[in-house]
């Protein structure tokens, strides 16, 4: 009898939970995840999956969990068809989407498929903004090698502070893919807590008179000189000419940022590229969400995440995060002291690349001290150009912290 | 570590330089492509994408002034369950 109840306690998972104790606060982990992105909604579309493929990694036996080629550095001489039979499929995914980097493009596709440039090309020079809010970046290499990781893995913790998860996610796999889990997990959580954060940097550095300059009245005051005659014509034109230059200025920024661009000219062409951009900013996209977030929490597992890099690169994510928004800020209130036509500083504080979670929240903060005060269309200017400042910022990373990546 | 913090500065550098002129390229960028194309639109053309772009800006302003009335609406009727994907211009 004792034997037979041996066995069905051997056939469960409670005696490698047991062994492992690691693996419950891993799979506590988990279900905290999933919370956040159901109960509380914060992006749900990345936390649910990330949350779910946690668990599934974690549950003993499943043999869900990503083996790093630390451990197993034969692994990188295997058939994708070898990695599934011997370690699983999550295996076989994650050495076939991630490891190849070939996800994070994906998604910036889909991204791009879903951006309109409008607000950009009619409030051009705020563009600009977008690369002040990309200092947090480079800031953070320094205390990340103070606080002892190397060059490649501070390069990989750094670009958190850009605000995008994809792109937080590409560059930790070509620098850091040991890292990919904190990273990833500190992006998204960070970008979820912009609402929080924003408005947390604001209160210290803006004052209520900045907060309260009218863009709209500004724009009355000193109207553009040039108006567009034809929008839809720049906006095909624009995507074009902005990926032949910067595929020649950083050519690492290419698999981000020339996808970006496929995919807004195949959303603006209209009509005759109606089904490329469906298949862009739905199924491609989602079918790419699934994958990287199950994969990517595939990854976090007790050897791996509960470590004391874990939190250094929570602390140093934020500050990222934090110094960004700050590099922003400080930028429009510089251009505001020699400019007659000011800009509301919500504007700088928008130049992450968290779209449009930024702008609407820097709308609201305008809102509540002017109600007239309607910012969007401005703060998505620099929320935009975010997206590409961080791209270019991580093509930089690679090519430089990554031997040409 | 000092060779470290010597390569963190020069990326630091380096990489705030190149965001600086690629975000300035767009920029320029859209100012040419803007530039361009306003040279390749005809008067009668530029007239006919003027009243667009006036029905387009009165929609502007009709959301901006009727926004918080349309968002209350929705909200109202869907029991705060429903969301607005687009507010469109019905000609009359």
């Amino acid at each position: 009898m004792n034997e037979i109840l041996l066995k069905l306690y051997e056939m469960t998972a409670f005696g490698e939970i047991v062994r492992q104790p690691g693996s419950i606060l891993m799979l506590i982990l988990g279900f905290t995840l999933l919370y956040l992105g159901i109960g509380k909604k914060y992006e749900p579309l990345l936390l649910v999956p990330i949350g779910f493929g946690v668990l599934l990694a974690n549950f003993p036996g499943g043999n869900m969990a990503v083996v790093p080629t630390t451990d197993h550095p034969e692994i990188a001489h295997m058939a994708l068809t070898e990695i599934a039979a011997e370690f699983g499929i999550m295996n076989m995914l994650y050495y076939a989407l991630i490891k190849t980097g070939l996800l994070p493009p994906l998604i910036f596709l889909g991204v791009g498929a879903m951006t309109d440039f409008g607000p950009m090309l009619r409030n051009l020079r705020l563009a600009l903004f977008g690369a002040a809010a990309q200092i947090g970046i480079f800031t953070v290499l320094f205390s990340a090698l103070f606080l002892g990781f190397n060059l490649q893995e501070a390069g990989a913790l750094g670009i958190i502070g850009g605000a995008d998860g994809p792109t937080a996610i590409y560059t930790a796999i070509k620098l850091a893919p040991h890292l990919l889990g904190p990273i990833a997990i500190a992006a998204y959580s960070y970008m979820a807590l912009v609402p929080v954060i924003i408005p947390l940097v604001v209160r210290y550095t803006v004052s209520k008179k900045e907060l309260k300059i009218n863009m709209r009245e500004q724009d009355r005051e000193f109207p553009e000189k040039v108006e567009i005659k034809n929008l839809r014509a720049v906006k095909i034109i624009f995507p074009i000419v902005l990926a032949t230059i910067v595929a020649l200025l950083v050519p690492s920024s290419v698999p981000l940022v020339g996808l970006l661009l496929f995919g807004n000219l195949i959303k603006e062409i209209g009509q005759e590229t109606n089904r490329l951009f469906k298949a862009a900013s739905e199924t491609i996209m989602n079918t790419a969400t699934i994958f990287l977030g199950l994969t990517v929490g595939a990854t976090m597992t007790a050897p791996t995440f509960l470590n004391g890099d874990t939190l250094k690169i929570v602390l140093a994510g934020f500050l990222a995060f934090a110094i960004s928004i700050l590099g922003g800020i400080v930028a429009v209130k510089i251009y505001n002291l020699f400019a007659r036509k000011k800009i509301n500083p919500l504007i700088g504080a928008t130049g992450l690349s968290a779209v449009p979670m930024a702008s609407r929240v820097a709308n609201e903060i305008a809102l509540k001290y002017d109600p007239r005060n309607h910012i969007l269309q401005y703060a998505m200017s620099s929320n935009i150009s975010g997206v590409i400042g961080s791209a270019v910022a991580a093509g930089v990373l690679i090519s430089f912290l990554g031997g040409g990546g | 570590m000092n060779a470290d913090l010597q390569t963190a500065l020069s990326v630091f550098l380096i990489g705030m330089l190149t965001v600086f002129v690629v975000l300035t390229l767009v920029i320029y960028t859209g100012k040419l492509v803007i530039w361009m194309v306003n040279r390749t639109v005809s008067r009668e053309e530029a007239r006919h994408l003027a009243d667009h772009h006036r029905r387009e800006a009165q929609l502007g302003e009709a959301q901006h002034h009727h926004l918080p009335a349309i968002i209350a609406a929705v909200d109202t009727i869907t029991q705060g369950k429903g969301r607005i994907e687009s507010i469109e211009w019905i000609e009359q």
